[in-house]
Order: C-alpha cells, then sequence, then structure tokens
C-alpha cells in the first residue's frame, strides 16, 4: 500500500543564541535528527520515548507548524514544500491534530459550535443547513449530546472537552490525525473510553493515526507499529507485537522494563536503567545511548549506528545486533 | 495485635465556595500500619490529594475546614494539637513529598540551605555536622558528588534530581510517616522506576511507613501493601494489594482494574466505565457510584452503603456486594 505519510531524512535544529547585542549562535538543540517513517492509510503508527526525545517535534513539524531543518516530508507523495494554494488547502483539512490538554487548545470564548464549525467554515464553502447537520453527525460520532453546541469549553469535564478535539479534527474529513499525547491528561477511567472511542472511528473511516505517547500500555493496545525514540532519532521502528516481544534496542528493552507492571504479579525487582537523558544541546558521540548502555563497546562511542532491518518491516539501530537483550537484564 | 502508626477515623473535609459547600473528604477512615506502604488510588477530584493534606494539616484556611473526625499517630491525635505542637511534626516526625518538585523547592536557596534548614529546626546538629548530614543525605537518594551538589540552585537540577533532593528533605528528619502525594507523576518512565525502587530501598532501610498518593494502579501494584480506592470523597474499598488486584469486590475497583491498558499483553477490547466522573458540589442521594454502575439497585439510589468485611483487611461499601456476602454466609 502506497503511504499516506512519508517522512524522510527530516531534521529539526534550534539555534542556541549568545549576546545581548552582536547575538551569535552557541550551539544547536537536534531536537529532531535524521527521522525516517511512514504511514499508510488506515494505520497507527505510535511514536514513543521519555520528555525531550523530539516525539512532540515530529508531530509539529507534520503539522506545518515549524520548517523543517533538513529533509522531506511526503504526503500522498507530495513534498510538503512544493505544494501550491490549493494543495496546501487540502492537507490543511487532511491533517488534524488533537493535543494533550484540551484546555488550553480549545478557545475559553468560543461556543462549541464556533469550535467544531471553524474548520469547515474557513475550509469549505458550506450553507449554514449543511454546516448544522455536519455537527450533529460529528457530535453523534464521538457521543457528546446535541445541545453541547451552545455551551463553552469550561462547562465541560476533561474527557468530554477530549471529544470536542476530537469532533473538531473529524468534521473536516481527515486523512491522518496526530494524536499529540490525546489521553494522557485524562482519568483512568475516561482514558479507556476516549481509547477506545478513537478505535471506532478508525474503523469507520479509515483513519491514519500518528499516536504520540509515553504510556506504553495505551501504544500496545491501540498500535500497529512503533517507532521508540532517544535524544532526537529512532533508535527502533517495527510492527507493534515486534516491539514488545521481538525488540532489539537495549533502550526499547529499558523503556519497556520501566513501565509499571498491571498486576503485583508482574513486579520485578531492581529492574533499572541508570542516569539520564543527556541534553539534546550536546549529543554523545557515536550511539546516543551508549552513556546509559550497560552493552557499550568502543565502537558505540564512536561510530554513530545505522538503521539495520532484522525482520519484515523491523528496524533497529544498533552496534550490538547480535544478543538481543531479555527482560530484566538491567539487573544491578 | 500491634496498634497502627496512624490511624484516620471519620476524616471529614470542606470547602466552602462561590458554588457552595464541597465536600471533598467525607467520613474516610483508614489505618497505616509500622513500614507498611499504604497507598490511595483515585481520579483527580476523588479527594485523595486532601486527605493527604488534612493529615498534614495543610488545608488552606478560612476556605476549607476539617469538620470532624480523628488523625491519630502512635495515638496522638493530631487534630488536637496547637498550630506550634504541629510544626513540629511537619517535617519532623512527618514527611512529605509532593507531585511537582520545582515549586516545593524555593529557587532562591541552593538545595543545600534547603536540606540544612529542616534539620536545623527538627534535630540538635550543629555546624560543620549540619552539613555532612545533608551531604550524606544526598549520598542516600543517589545524588552522584553530593559534596559538589550542595551549591547547586534547584533550577540547575533535572526533574527526577529535584524530586531526590525533595526525598533527601522529607527523610532528613527521620520520619516515621512519609507522605508522597503523585511523586513520581511528572518523571519520566525510567526515572520513575528509579525513584520508586529509591522509596522502596529508604523504606527498607529505615522501617518508615509510606502513605503513597496516585492514579496509577501500576504503580500501587509495584510499590503498596495495601491500598485503599476513593471515589468522591470516600474509601470505596480498602484491601491488601493483592486482594485488590485478585479479588475486587466494587464495581468500580473492578472497572478501574478493567479499564486499565496492560503493558505485558495486547488486548483486544478494553472495557470502559461509562459517564463522567461526578460533580461533587451535587453528589447524588445514596452512593456516589450509583449513576456509572452497571449493577446497580433501587437501595443504592436512597442510601450510602455501609461498610462490609469481606475477609482480613478487606473492607468495601457496596450494597450489591453486601447482599451478596450475606447471602453466603
Amino acid at each position: 500500500m502506497k503511504p499516506i505519510l512519508d517522512v524522510q531524512k527530516v531534521k529539526k535544529y534550534f539555534p542556541v543564541e549568545r549576546g545581548a547585542i552582536f547575538r551569535k549562535v552557541a550551539g544547536q538543540i537536534k531536537a529532531v535528527d535524521n527521522i525516517s517513517f511512514s504511514i499508510v492509510p488506515g494505520e497507527t503508527l505510535a511514536l514513543v520515548g521519555e520528555s525531550g526525545c523530539g516525539k512532540s517535534t515530529v508531530g509539529r513539524l507534520i503539522l506545518n507548524l515549524l520548517p523543517v531543518t533538513g529533509g522531506t516530508i511526503f504526503f500522498s507523495g507530495i513534498p510538503l514544500e512544493e505544494m501550491d494554494r490549493s494543495q496546501r488547502k487540502i492537507y490543511r483539512s487532511a491533517v488534524q491534530a488533537v493535543f494533550q490538554d484540551p484546555m488550553s487548545s480549545l478557545s475559553p470564548r468560543m461556543r462549541i459550535r464556533e469550535i467544531i464549525a471553524e474548520g469547515l467554515v474557513i475550509n469549505q464553502s458550506l450553507s449554514r443547513n449543511e454546516i448544522d447537520s455536519k455537527i450533529q453527525q460529528v457530535l453523534d460520532q464521538v457521543g457528546l449530546p446535541q445541545d453541547a453546541i451552545k455551551h463553552y469549553p469550561h462547562e465541560f469535564s476533561g474527557g468530554q472537552r477530549q471529544r470536542i478535539a476530537i469532533a473538531r479534527a473529524l468534521i473536516v474529513d481527515p486523512k491522518l490525525i496526530i494524536l499529540d499525547e490525546a489521553v494522557s491528561a485524562l482519568d483512568v477511567s475516561i482514558q479507556a473510553q476516549i481509547v477506545n472511542l478513537l478505535r471506532d472511528l478508525q474503523r469507520e473511516f479509515h483513519l491514519s493515526y500518528l499516536f504520540i505517547a509515553h504510556s506504553l500500555g495505551t501504544v500496545r493496545y491501540i498500535s500497529d507499529r512503533i517507532g521508540v525514540m532517544y535524544l532526537g532519532s529512532l533508535v527502533e521502528i517495527g510492527p507493534a507485537e515486534e516491539i514488545f516481544t521481538n525488540l532489539h534496542h537495549p533502550y526499547t528493552r529499558a523503556l519497556i522494563d520501566a513501565a509499571m507492571p498491571s498486576h503485583p504479579d508482574f513486579v520485578r525487582e531492581d529492574v533499572v536503567l541508570a542516569g539520564e537523558v543527556p541534553s539534546a544541546l550536546n549529543v554523545p558521540e557515536g550511539c546516543r545511548f551508549n552513556t546509559r548502555c550497560p552493552f557499550a563497546k568502543d565502537v558505540c562511542r564512536q561510530v554513530e549506528p545505522e538503521m539495520f532491518e532484522i525482520g519484515p518491516g523491523h528496524f533497529t539501530a544498533c552496534h550490538m545486533l547480535d544478543g538481543a537483550p531479555e527482560a530484566g537484564f538491567f539487573l544491578n | 495485635m500491634t496498634q497502627p502508626l496512624l490511624k484516620v477515623t471519620d476524616l471529614k473535609t470542606q470547602f466552602r465556595t462561590k458554588w457552595g459547600l464541597v465536600k471533598a473528604v467525607d467520613g474516610v477512615s483508614f489505618h497505616v500500619k509500622h513500614g507498611e506502604t499504604f497507598g490511595i488510588v483515585g481520579e483527580s477530584g476523588s479527594g485523595k490529594s486532601v486527605t493527604s493534606l488534612s493529615i498534614m494539616r495543610l488545608i488552606p484556611q478560612p476556605a476549607g475546614r476539617i469538620v470532624s473526625g480523628a488523625i491519630e499517630l502512635d495515638g496522638l491525635n493530631l487534630l488536637e494539637l496547637s498550630e506550634k505542637e504541629m510544626r513540629d511534626y511537619r517535617g519532623g516526625k512527618i514527611g512529605m513529598i509532593l507531585q511537582d518538585p520545582l515549586s516545593s523547592l524555593n529557587p532562591l536557596f541552593t538545595i543545600g540551605s534547603q536540606i540544612i534548614e529542616g534539620l536545623r529546626i527538627h534535630t540538635s546538629l550543629k555546624g560543620r555536622s549540619l552539613k555532612e548530614r545533608a551531604i550524606d543525605l544526598l549520598r542516600r537518594v543517589h545524588i552522584p558528588s553530593p559534596a559538589m551538589r550542595m551549591k547547586d540552585w534547584p533550577h540547575l537540577l533535572s526533574g527526577g534530581m529535584r524530586q531526590r533532593v525533595v526525598g533527601a528533605i522529607s527523610i532528613s528528619c527521620e520520619p516515621e510517616l512519609l507522605i508522597a502525594d503523585e511523586p513520581t507523576t511528572a518523571l519520566d518512565a525510567t526515572i520513575q522506576l528509579q525513584y520508586l525502587n529509591l522509596l522502596k530501598r529508604i523504606q527498607k532501610e529505615t522501617r518508615l511507613s509510606i502513605i503513597f498518593v496516585t492514579h496509577d494502579l501500576g504503580a500501587v501494584a509495584y510499590l503498596c501493601h495495601r491500598a485503599a480506592v476513593m471515589y468522591a470523597g470516600r474509601i470505596v474499598e480498602t484491601a491488601t494489594v493483592k486482594d485488590l488486584f485478585d479479588k475486587p469486590a466494587h464495581p468500580y475497583t473492578i472497572g478501574l482494574l478493567n479499564s486499565m491498558q496492560k503493558v505485558e499483553k495486547k488486548a483486544d477490547h478494553i472495557e470502559s466505565i461509562k459517564g463522567q466522573p461526578p460533580n461533587l458540589k451535587n453528589l447524588p442521594i445514596g452512593c456516589s457510584f450509583a449513576p456509572r454502575c452497571d449493577q446497580v439497585k433501587d437501595i443504592c439510589k436512597e442510601k450510602y452503603p455501609e461498610e462490609t468485611e469481606l475477609g482480613a483487611d478487606h473492607l468495601v461499601r457496596c450494597w450489591v456486594v453486601k447482599k451478596e456476602a450475606v447471602k453466603i454466609k
């Protein structure tokens, strides 16, 4: 199947400036460094990693909220920067986003009707009646009552606000939705509701999701493929169950071992990855993970590993390809 | 049987707001044994943080007030102490760790001076020994080169390091009880695990009791011995962690466990709890969970359920469970 979104060697560096009058660039934060992946229609790709690994920046680059420093993002085969006005307009409807905090992503001064209809009014020329019937339809789909349109965002609970944000994304018939920590701020009982809603909507409308998250439980439930990011770059990407059961990169192992157990019987003692993520301003030479990796050899400190296919659709960037780390190998 | 370290009986904490009286904590009772980690799990607005702040008597006044109840630490009711006496307990016998380490550290003082501050107030240490003790504490919470770090400012440290410093302060005066209110929620997964292991180790070394307040059932499974599940200001179920996960009785606990997205196994479908969390300003008469409960009976809408004992250390407040328990007997 042809990918709907194709991200090719994308980089995003933020310059760090010093000096009050004569400002000069003192360094670069490599938020995203040479990332490639693609998403096919109807698929969910999850990007996981710890804070500062660049996963949200990838989402913002795809949404065209930030310009790329290098590389190209293709949508339906067309590079973003080569799109003309009309193509760009289509793109802005086709790619939608739902963010983590629905309190700050919904304008407090607008009623729900205006919030949901805004994208429709801007992107398509429809009559008032057509807009109203579309709003009705989309409220039904996300499970909100019809009289919600008269109210303001603050009158709703967190879960309902997230439904409003999903309705707003859905109304313009998107192909791809960027879900940037879309369920992380919600209560446990509501999280499951919203995740199930997202799954149902995906089946109904054949949507693609880029699911940016740090909670591996949710990721395992919702994704078809998973990309693991560390310090601005992908260390492993592959089919979701492969990543959980047949993973190769030591960092993936550490991340999965650090997830909280779902039952006291699954508690493993003393499985700890030592140290903290280095600053993106000062990325370690060679493999980015070498400062925390218990396997690190000389080659890891000198040469940056390339992505290597180790199974169908399963890629990893690690010099120590033979000898995949087993569960609990970070034993202290 | 030995006395529990902390015994909370029928605690009620209320807030006066523009929209009327909010019963944030409404008749909560539990106890914490010596050397035990007791979890309080609940969603936002369930009253778990207000419960822990009530124990420290840090409810913002005059809006908030502890209306009734007793909080006994080693048999002494904290609610009857004067403000001055209470101050000896805060940071002394009871330590506290809050969610956001940046707002619990003062940005204008070095971390060394902030650790020493507590030691100076609560212990008889002076001069050099104060400083040595502070360095030793930083070492115990695994901060590399602790002597150098003493002179650092909070903003120079990462989130995980800051939370370690807060941990060092909270255990500095050898408390008997440590209240940790969502200490790892703001931390990354690998850092969270490091921190929870640190808490486990400190507990093993000092035999202190921990109240661990969280919304994350996984963290409860990882760390706690017993736990209470809160809903709308009340405890609906208390049990050992094993019983809570193996034999949950309250429909809300069961719902929470079912809606957990497990990392160990891919689920085909996850059951969610229907409906929205309750509005504390406008709670239903009877069981507050009734509007979302799929086993609801008539009596649930009329009267708040009594406590039913299901076994050792296993208490639940649910009419449906009570009926069945009586039937079995």
